[in-house]
């Protein structure tokens, strides 16, 4: 390879200037006359040497052709081809092969190798050249036969070599010429990919065979290869599959006479199909080997959702829908993300993917009995569920439809009759035959009609609904299972206790407007007990995992608060029970482990969006959350002081709450006085008593709190009662959590007024060491003792150094002192 | 370059000329180098310490991970860097017919001459007899670290036998001081610009080099001595002549280099002492020191963090309070200091708790981290109810919050009762409230999180912020984990067990408590949680009594603070006397581990 390269890099002989014919030279006649006045001058114009000339600046003149191939072998083979196919071996680089005929060759083998390369770039050349399609599949065919014959021969070598100079140097030579050729092959195959597919883009109709080519390809044992085949078939077939469904000629269609045209266009549309079946069931298979997982799915996901209205587009949905819990990040993303476009654009598929994707999820929760990842029910969100498709569409829309279907009609069938006409075929049995094909095609291109869309709506909501409640009882059967036998059958599954909880819970919240009022009440009642589940357990010393945590039930009261919303509370459903577990919940509250944000959400909706609330039950709460304060951070004491102020505005009377009466003044309850540990909050006798906490909160370390505190206390005495807080306790929450906290010094260069000097003489007093003198003087003395031996010890030393190297002890001494000096 | 063989060196000096004069140029500069090694070496480490450092940090705001808590005072470095260790120390000269005699002699100090020296000293303040009494101590001071005088002066000095070598320094380090004093004319308590304006003074222009060889060879001691006790003795009296150094700047700088060094590294005495220099360094210079002493001894400090070493926790305790007393000595200029650092702090745990990066979780979880924050609380709470360090506080509130609600489970128990402790420590000392009863009752419920706690599967090492997890399983750990919730409760408690709120402020906690003792099969356990939660009732008790009396509302901001302010100063209640034990109880414990 180095080599090569190298020679790459030499600089090329200069060129010789361009060719021109001798009779388009033009003479001026001042240079005829030059010449021929100054003879002498021009001569050495006769002495030229022109072979020499030639011979410097590139030999013979090239075809551009012969250039272009010659440059490829030497690319290739590492050498030197010149025009008669002799072959210039460089003994040193290449040991003689023993070829298949037996005879000793320099190379020879490689030069047939190389010449059926040619032969397949020649053919392919061709192919771009001529469309002749009866020729062409001949031609590739006779490339394939030596292309194979070259795979073959290549692999042949190896053994040979082996078996005949089983010398070491030429083992290693063979396994390098392996790894080159598998890295050709495997430039050939990618290059042959290229190939192919930019020739069915350019004109899919003449070149429709060569897919049946690519998917021969991506059988190779090569997994980049079969990766890089079922990617370039991914993009090939996403921009040729054509806009409508295709629809196979029926036995006795084929049997009739039909135009050139149409045969082609059969024939164009049956290979078509044929192929992308082909593909799919390749896909289908290699998406079950982890090895090809992703690039399977990956073309899955990208195929449905490109072409959503074509053949087999079912056994796509199944696929991806088989995935959409994948342990795999990456699949999963994809499945879901896939299903989500399914759904928002209904216009492509015309709906009745969604109904199918939606009953295949439902089908996939229930065989898995609910352990799927959170995803899986997430991607129901982004179902649109229209309302106006039974009335107004039924009238003026489907009107509408109509008349543009048929005027749509009109122009194709205008356009089919001028073909017929410029073709003059006027057969009444092929118009009718064209005539059920069209209807065919719009069946299946068009939306359908309102009755149809809301019939596949009912469907894809009963699916969904099913669901939800699956999930809903699944997760009250598991705690009631739980709580009863204990941890027999405890297995979380690797996505948590219940995974599809918290994405059902947004689901029906989402779509409670679209329940039936007849399941209304069932799901009152599952929600009911699900937000009360924990508290039924709490005695049970051993704590489950099964149990719904706080955020969970929170998320329930949540819902069930959504829903009457959402009916106007149309429903005559008690809601008592989950201010009860609300009540309760917030002192079940844990920072770290449940999310503040579902909190905060619950505050709001269930007591600051409603506009009355009983005196007893929002004076309870009003203290509870004021307690809260006191014990949670400022996200969390912020978002329960901003519903204290909500409450006690809409609550005039609550404020006594902030007057010291004795026993509550004349609206105290019944309960005389404060139960700070009852459960219910009607039952608190919380209008008993007065918001002290108020004071020591007016102490707290975040300014934000203090203001508010004080601004709480002052309600009752100031005017501007009328104002509503417009921060609600989810904005507070996060306004005042940790992570936005920006940490900014507020004010630098702010002076102390107070500074101060410590009077440190008494401090110093003690800290005066008494010194022991005579210990001290000991120390002194050991020290000195000590490194006076150390220093005799080096001077000794020295001295015994010198007399080795010099003999004269007299002049040594005398020069002791210096010498050590110098030393150091 | 190689040494050359004889030959070849004749031939050199005859007939390259080049190379002779290389060598010559060459000879003194490696023969200074040798010579001064000694005393270089330390001064030199460090510095190459501080600059391998230094470029690392440069930028902290283009890269929050590079922030680096002992960094910041980077910029305020390079004077305390630079001089201090470039000058040369010699002798003294002394007088004409001390001179006179036979220069290759070496002088030997006897005994009978340093006692005639003495008496000179003492009775005439003779300062002759100074010159040579510091000449000989310089010699004591620096004896076996020369092999013999250097720089400066031919003359050896040799001392002749311990006796000698002992008196010469205890009276030199005792009298110099009070002599150079009497000779100038300037009283014990005399400040620094008295000593500035000495200039004028003639006599002055005689003494400067003997206080700058004095002060020298008393700096060299307390460095090099040997022995503890010697260098105790030494930095005590250097202590006293804090003052004179005001004469020379360079000495400065290598005195707080060298007091820093020994703070830090020093036993507990010589510590001590050391830290005591640098208080009076900084108090005497404090305009020009104030700063440098701060910034060197918190870099120390936070560089001393990262060691384990035996006794480190009462060493570093005694770090801490010395250094926060040193920066209460002007609150105004460390209040500067203070913010910087703390802002660092700020920014580190912001980008942990938003980023939730592993290196930046790391970095707090770090000794260094914990220790900074520990320097600042007991700064702010030795000084919040002085001046007004508002922000101060409320930064570090923050940060302390931050970094509770960034390590969670029970592994990290210790950094959370330490950051409760720091909430308990300032809200008593500043008198504001600081909610932490979620973070103790948290505590209460790390039995029971055991099973599902994955947090943690990092590095198994020790260090006291992160407990193994072996631990977490045994019994021991878990009377661990009530003991300190109760402990730390109390402590929040008794300090608000008189406000008018207090009911309120203990009903969660007592609900939670009582949760627990429901739950806990550990009957020692549920006797000591019932217990306390008896006491508190008592007090809840009591507060609700006397506000059911009272007639004020909420909003009558006077009557409210003078509500049981008499029955606060009474110490006779049960449960005051109770958390008053549980706090005592736990500062025991703290002292005997």
């Amino acid at each position: 390879m180095g080599k090569s390269s190298r020679k790459q890099k030499v600089i090329p002989p200069p060129l010789l200037p361009p060719d021109v014919p001798e009779e388009d030279i033009e003479f001026s006649d001042e240079d005829l006359k030059f010449v021929q006045e100054n003879t002498d001058y021009a001569r050495f114009v006769s002495r030229i040497d022109t072979t020499a000339i030639n011979k410097q600046c590139g030999g013979r003149v090239k075809s551009v052709e012969e250039k272009y191939e010659e440059e490829r072998s030497k690319k290739k083979t590492h050498q030197e081809e010149n025009e008669s196919n002799e072959i210039l071996v460089d003994p040193v680089d290449v040991l003689p092969v023993k070829t298949l005929d037996g005879k000793l060759h320099f190379r020879t083998v490689t030069k047939k190798s190389k010449l059926a390369e040619a032969d397949t770039d020649e053919a392919e050349q061709d192919i771009l050249e001529d469309e002749n399609i009866l020729n062409k599949s001949q031609r590739r065919a006779k490339a394939k036969k030596s292309k194979k014959e070259a795979k073959k021969q290549e692999k042949e070598w190896p053994e040979e070599i082996a078996l005949e100079e089983e010398t070491p140097q030429a083992a290693v030579l063979a396994e390098v010429k392996e790894e080159l050729s598998a890295e050709e092959m495997f430039e050939n195959s990618k290059n042959k990919l290229a190939e192919l597919g930019m020739e069915l883009l350019s004109d899919p109709e003449a070149n429709i065979k060569s897919l049946k080519e690519m998917l021969e390809i991506c059988k190779d044992e090569d997994t980049k290869i079969v990766k890089l085949g079922l990617l370039s078939l991914l993009a090939v077939f996403k921009d040729i599959i054509p806009g409508y469904r295709i629809r196979l000629p029926t036995e006795k269609e084929l049997e009739m006479k039909v135009s050139k045209e149409v045969k082609k266009t059969r024939f164009y549309e049956s290979t078509l199909l044929k192929a992308y079946k082909a593909y799919l069931q390749k896909l289908i298979i290699l998406e079950k080997l982890p090895v090809y997982n992703q690039v399977a799915t990956r073309c899955i996901c990208t195929l449905l959702e490109a072409v959503p209205h074509f053949n087999y587009r079912d056994n796509l949905l199944i696929s991806i829908v088989r995935n959409i819990s994948s342990p795999d990040e990456v699949v999963r993303r994809l499945c879901c993300s896939t299903i989500g476009s399914l759904f928002s654009n209904e216009g492509k598929h015309g709906g009745e993917l969604t109904v199918q994707a939606v009953r295949l999820i439902a089908d996939h929760v229930k065989a898995h009995n609910c352990q799927l990842h959170p995803n899986s029910i997430e991607v129901f969100m982004s179902i649109r569920f229209d309302e106006d498709i039974g009335r107004r569409d039924k009238e003026d829309a489907n009107k509408k439809k109509y008349k543009k279907n048929n005027k749509r009609n009109n122009q194709e069938e205008q356009n089919q009759v001028q073909e017929n006409e410029r073709k003059k075929s006027k057969r009444e049995m092929m118009s009718k035959i064209r005539d059920e094909v069209t209807a065919d095609h719009m069946g299946v291109t068009y939306e359908p009609d309102a009755i149809e869309r809301r019939k596949m709506q009912t469907e894809t909501l009963s699916a969904v609904f099913e669901t939800y409640f699956r999930i809903l009882r699944n997760t009250m059967y598991s705690i009631g299972e739980s709580s009863e036998e204990a941890n027999t059958t405890s297995n979380p599954g690797a996505f948590g206790s219940h995974p599809l909880l918290a994405p059902c819970l947004d689901g029906l919240a989402k779509f409670t407007q679209q329940l039936d009022l007849d399941y209304m009440g069932d799901l009152m009642n599952y929600l009911k007990k699900l937000a009360s589940s924990s508290s039924v357990s709490n005695n049970t010393k051993q704590k489950n995992s099964k149990l719904l945590t706080v955020s969970e039930r929170l998320r329930c009261c949540l819902v069930a608060f959504r829903v009457m919303r959402s009916n106007l509370n149309a429903l005559n459903v008690d809601l008592q029970d989950f201010f009860v577990q609300l009540y309760n919940l917030i002192l079940e509250y844990r920072p770290g482990r449940d999310s503040g944000i579902v909190l905060a959400e619950s505050l709001k909706i269930m007591l600051c969006d409603d506009r009355h609330q009983d005196m007893q039950k929002a004076a309870a709460f009003v203290k509870r959350l004021a307690t809260f304060a006191l014990c949670f951070g400022c996200a969390e004491s912020m978002s329960a002081l901003v519903t204290v102020k909500n409450l006690l505005q809409k609550n005039v009377k609550c404020r006594n709450l902030l007057e010291n009466d004795a026993g509550g003044g004349s609206v105290s309850g019944s309960i005389a006085k404060y139960q700070p540990y009852a459960t219910d909050p009607n039952l608190s006798g919380a209008l008993a008593t007065v918001l002290w906490e108020l004071k020591i909160l007016t102490k707290h370390y975040h300014p934000a709190i203090s203001t508010m505190a004080t601004t709480l206390s002052n309600m009752n005495t100031s005017q501007s009662q009328t104002f509503l807080s417009a921060v609600t306790p989810q904005q507070a929450f996060a306004d005042f959590s940790l992570e936005k906290e920006s940490f900014e010094p507020k004010n630098e260069s702010r002076k102390l007024n107070n500074k101060r000097k410590r009077g440190s003489s008494s401090e110093e007093a003690q800290n005066v060491l008494e010194i022991d003198m005579g210990r001290l003087n000991k120390k002194l003395k050991e020290n000195f003792t000590i490194l006076r031996d150390i220093k005799e010890d080096e001077r000794e030393r020295m001295e015994k150094k010198k007399p080795l190297k010099k003999l004269n002890n007299v002049v040594k001494k005398k020069l002791k002192n210096p010498k050590s000096k110098k030393k150091f | 370059m190689g040494k050359l063989g004889k030959k070849a060196r004749k031939f050199a000096k005859k007939n390259l000329q080049s190379v002779e004069k290389r060598n010559r140029k060459l000879k003194p500069f490696f023969k200074k180098k040798f010579a001064k090694r000694n005393e270089r070496h330390e001064v030199e480490d460090e510095e190459e310490k501080k600059v391998e450092k230094q470029p690392k940090k440069r930028f902290p705001e283009e890269d929050h991970l590079d922030i680096c808590i002992d960094a910041v005072f980077n910029k305020d470095d390079g004077e305390v860097l630079s001089g201090g260790d470039s000058d040369t120390d010699g002798f003294l000269d002394e007088l004409v017919d001390e001179a006179d005699s036979d220069i290759t002699n070496p002088k030997v100090l006897s005994g009978s001459v340093l006692s005639s020296c003495c008496e000179l000293v003492d009775e005439q303040q003779s300062v002759e007899a100074l010159i040579s009494l510091l000449n000989w101590y310089r010699a004591a001071c620096y004896y076996g670290r020369e092999s013999s005088g250097m720089t400066g002066s031919d003359i050896q000095y040799d001392i002749e036998d311990s006796d000698t070598f002992a008196n010469v320094i205890v009276f030199v380090l005792q009298k110099a001081d009070n002599t150079f004093r009497n000779v100038l004319g300037l009283s014990d308590s005399c400040r620094k610009e008295k000593i500035l304006k000495l200039k004028n003074n003639p006599k002055w222009d005689s003494l400067k080099p003997l206080v700058n060889s004095f002060l020298r060879s008393t700096m060299h001691l307390a460095k090099q001595a040997g022995d503890l006790e010697i260098k105790v003795f030494a930095l005590t009296q250097l202590r006293v002549s804090v003052v004179f150094f005001a004469a020379f700047p360079d000495l400065l700088k290598k005195i707080i280099k060298i007091s820093v060094h020994l703070w830090v590294t020093g036993e507990v005495t010589l510590s001590q002492q050391a830290f005591l220099i640098l208080k009076d360094i900084s108090m005497v210079f404090n305009l020009e020191c104030f700063d440098t002493c701060l910034i060197n001894m918190y870099k120390a400090f936070l560089q001393d963090c990262d060691i384990p070493m035996a006794n480190s926790e009462q060493r570093l305790l005694f770090l801490r309070d010395s250094f926060v007393e040193l920066c209460s000595q002007d609150v105004q200029k460390s209040y500067a200091k203070a913010s910087v650092s703390i802002t660092q702090l700020a920014k580190l745990s912001k980008m942990a708790l938003t980023t939730k990066n592993k290196e930046a979780v790391e970095k707090i979880h770090s000794e260094q981290y914990t220790n900074c924050v520990d320097l600042w609380v007991n700064f702010i709470a030795a000084n919040v109810q002085d001046c007004d360090l508002q922000p101060l506080l409320y930064t570090i509130i923050q940060v302390i919050n931050g970094v509770a609600q960034l390590f969670i489970g029970p592994r990290y128990l210790l950094l959370r009762v330490k950051c409760i402790q720091w909430l308990n420590l300032l809200s008593c000392k500043s008198g504001i409230f600081i909610p932490i009863a979620s973070l103790v009752l948290d505590m209460l419920e790390y039995k029971t999180t055991n099973e599902a706690e994955k947090l943690g599967k990092k590095l198994e090492a020790f260090s006291t912020v992160k407990l193994p997890k072996n631990w977490l399983k045994s019994q021991n750990f878990q009377e661990q984990c009530i003991f300190s919730v109760i402990e730390l409760l109390a402590v929040h408690f008794a300090q608000w067990s008189f406000h008018i709120s207090f009911p309120e402020l203990a009903t969660i906690p007592v609900m939670r408590l009582r949760k627990f003792n429901e739950r806990s099969t550990m009957e020692g356990l549920k006797r000591v949680v019932k217990r306390f939660i008896e006491q508190v009732e008592l007090n809840i008790e009591f507060v609700q009594r006397k506000r059911d009396d009272a007639a004020f509302s909420p909003n009558d901001q006077q009557s409210t603070e003078a509500f049981l302010q008499l029955e606060k100063r009474n110490t006779n209640a049960s449960y005051t006397q109770y958390y008053q034990s549980i706090i005592d109880k736990s500062l025991g414990t703290k002292k005997k581990k």
